[in-house]
């Protein structure tokens, strides 16, 4: 492929997240078997590891959100470069149908995108568990902040390997098959015009996030407060499990919304159900996707730091910093859903 | 988070989701170009670009305001490029399939000549609303045929009424 500024950008972040990642995965193994293998309550050294890897997971997520807008950035600029395509949605089936290594172009840029949420949300997760055990001085955490740390370091050697092998893999003489994403979905897909989309998928986005914003809303965690701790933890936990699966539908509704109909009636294009458009010609649409998977990411860390941080002395840091995330998630989803009624009510 | 800092964020994020929407919107009105003949507002699905020999280009509103451009230029070697209505892109004009349907496009003027990239949509655009597929001399940006008549309608009037082209369907 053409070797221009954005494939070096995107290489050398991809390169220095996979560096890091090996690394951490090296210190946070080694931890571990010496964690295991050592006398019981001699942690000193482990907890000094811990702190590095802790350093490493912050380059990590650093590097993985840089590499995720350089990602963006190189598909965008590679979109005059295929006839065949005319938008992001073009440059990611380049390769499709072709035999060889090329054939998997499509797969490969499928995983580089969908890996970079993966390991920011994971990364996330391991900050929290890690807050806990800092905050208590809890070293019968140590363990899980050391899985934590593990699958963060995993998760970030497969995303930046993947990205590599993407960027590695000639492209310049693949077509694309598929040309413009409208059409080409439509073909395949069967997609309609947005006025024809079910009638339930506005109410059911917007509804989403207001039932999750009840659910998380900090007078009705008082509830909890004021009942015995094991009542108060079973209902917690109910909740926390509630809105866990509630958040995940909401993002598969707000998928679906975004490309059936916010796409066309914000782009004013009403057979256009690309996302990749959506984000580009209208910017502030991909704040309110944020906003949203901030707020299911807010939902996750509450969950994990709940049920991943619990121990005899750490319960009351375990609610702080349970109820902080919920309050987070309150935000973030109240947030996405009003930014989108002001966006669909001014288009 | 206490509840003062809970109640803050919730503030910045209810100004952001107000203020941003409408700030794009704003600045993307701005941006929006003007029609080189009547000075309309072009939306950008129904844009016509006239590119000069010279390298220069004029955008329109719709086709017919295209077409009185072109048919008032004495010298020729233009290239049309007209949007495809799904996608949004542009296109060669005489790559393009063109549809007069009942649908207007632009009341000022009465078109409602529609243009595709693609002739299925094209097809699906007329069965769904009235309309039918121009070709030969019917299609638009034909110097020959549609010069004469469209130098009458100049001298009758600047544009044609709406009810007029719906006599073609």
């Amino acid at each position: 492929m053409a070797l221009n500024g954005y494939v070096v950008l995107d290489a050398f972040f991809s390169l220095l997240a996979c560096l890091a990642s090996v690394i951490t995965v090296v210190l946070v193994g080694v931890s571990l078997m010496r964690l295991r293998a050592g006398p019981a309550g001699d942690t000193t050294w482990v907890e000094d590891r811990v702190y590095l890897a802790i350093q490493l997971i912050y380059v990590i997520l650093g590097l993985t959100v840089a590499s995720w807008v350089a990602l963006y950035l190189l598909l965008n600029d590679m979109v005059p470069l295929w006839p065949g395509a005319m938008c992001i949605y073009g440059v990611t089936r380049i390769g499709e149908g072709s035999a060889g290594i090329t054939g998997w172009l499509p797969t490969l840029v499928l995983l580089a995108q969908a890996a970079k949420p993966l390991v920011a949300f994971a990364a996330g997760a391991a900050l929290v568990i890690y807050r806990v055990y800092r905050r208590a001085g809890a070293s019968e955490l140590l363990p899980r902040v050391l899985g934590a740390l593990l699958v963060v370091a995993l998760l970030g050697t497969v995303a930046s390997a993947t990205e590599l092998t993407y960027l590695g893999v000639p492209k310049r003489d693949v077509p694309v098959e598929s040309g413009c994403c409208s059409s080409a979905a439509a073909d395949r897909d069967g997609i309609a015009p947005a006025h024809s989309q079910p009638s339930w998928l506005t109410p059911a986005f917007f509804a989403c996030p207001l039932l999750l914003a009840f659910l998380l809303w900090p007078r009705f965690r008082h509830v909890e407060q004021s009942r015995d701790p094991a009542e108060g933890d079973a209902i917690l936990d109910a909740r926390l499990l509630t809105s866990l699966a509630l958040a995940a539908v909401a993002l598969a509704i707000a998928g679906r919304f975004a490309a059936d109909v916010a796409a066309p009636a914000l782009l004013h294009l009403p057979y256009h159900h690309c996302v990749y458009d959506l984000v580009t010609v209208v910017p502030e649409s991909g704040v309110a996707l944020g906003l949203l998977l901030w707020g299911s990411f807010s939902v996750g860390w509450a969950g994990v730091v709940h049920w991943l941080g619990r121990s005899a002395s750490t319960a009351p840091w375990v609610a702080a910093e349970s109820r902080l995330w919920q309050s987070w998630a309150v935000i973030g989803y109240l947030g996405a859903a009003a930014m989108f009624l002001v966006e669909l009510w001014l288009a | 988070m206490t509840r003062k800092q809970f109640r803050w964020a919730l503030a910045l994020t209810a100004a952001a989701a107000v203020g941003l929407p409408s700030l794009g919107k704003w600045y993307r009105r701005q941006r929006q170009q003007r029609c080189a003949l009547d000075g309309a507002p072009i939306e950008p699905i129904y844009a016509v670009k006239i590119l000069g020999a010279d390298g220069g280009d004029l955008r329109f509103c719709c086709i017919r305001c295209a077409e009185y451009w072109l048919e008032r230029q004495s010298d020729t070697g233009y290239q049309v490029r007209v949007t495809d209505e799904v996608t949004g892109h542009s296109i060669g004009a005489d790559d393009a399939s063109f549809v007069r349907s009942t649908i207007v496009t632009n009341h000022a003027t009465g078109n409602r000549i529609h243009a595709f990239r693609r002739r299925a949509d094209a097809e699906e655009h007329a069965a769904a609303n009235r309309g039918r597929l121009l070709v030969g001399e019917d299609r638009p940006f034909q110097p020959a045929a549609k010069a004469a008549e469209s130098a009458r309608d100049l001298h009758q009037g600047k544009y044609r009424s709406p009810e007029k082209d719906g006599e073609t369907r």
